[in-house]
């Protein structure tokens, strides 16, 4: 579930393509710091996410997948 | 002229997305409401992120059959119940969302062996080598 609500963060297209991992905790706060971050850690290592200086973004791949409408809840 | 044509054919089909996507969450809502039940509190009897109703909710994403199936059993309703109201397609596209989000960054031209296989926006193929996509993964077309 953690990577679920984490990804779908991330391709939302009313935010910056870029987040930090504060902002991510203070979009799903009910999952707390830790969960956010082990599947943010999960997804960049599956390389559905990666990581740009301080920031994470949805990979292209998942943005290709998702912009080809591939990606449902 | 053709620009123009599919450019209007993705308007109304963003547009049909739209009213499908919004009475289904107007559907779900109302269920929920009827029960009252908080987004929380459904995301709990679905096992479902609250994340995941609000963006179904506000008509940002569709759900796929599994969790259809999963949140009509959640609110006590045939899943008919949730599709009630809801326009056809005719047929189905990429997402009318990908237009608006900028790409991830480019690290230039992909190259496989003397092919370059995608060109980021912005950036020219190397005279000489064959490009076979250019911008959003070759949409631009060589």
């Amino acid at each position: 579930m953690e990577e679920r609500a984490v990804i779908l963060q991330l391709l939302r297209d009313d935010h910056d393509e870029r987040w930090t991992l504060a902002e991510l905790v203070s979009e799903i706060p009910d999952l707390g710091r830790r969960a956010v971050r082990d599947g943010l850690a999960r997804l960049v290592a599956e390389g559905v996410a990666v990581t740009l200086d301080e920031c994470v973004l949805a990979s292209r791949c998942a943005r290709r997948f998702d912009d080809l409408d591939l990606i449902g809840l | 002229m053709a620009s123009r044509e599919r450019n209007t054919g993705q308007q109304a089909y963003a547009a049909e997305r739209d009213r499908i996507l919004r009475r289904f969450g107007v559907n779900v809502r109302a269920e929920r409401t009827g029960w009252g039940l908080s987004q929380e509190s459904l995301a709990r009897v679905a096992r479902l992120h609250r994340t995941e109703i609000s963006l179904v909710e506000r008509a940002r994403r569709g759900p796929n059959l599994l969790t259809l199936l999963i949140l009509a059993h959640a609110l006590r309703v045939e899943p008919a119940a949730l599709l009630r109201g809801l326009p056809v397609p005719l047929e189905r596209r990429p997402s009318p969302y990908a237009a608006r989000r900028r790409t991830a960054p480019d690290r230039g031209p992909l190259r496989l062996g003397g092919t370059i296989l995608y060109v980021p926006d912005g950036e020219h193929a190397d005279a000489g080598a064959g490009a076979v996509g250019q911008g959003r993964g070759g949409e631009g077309g060589a």
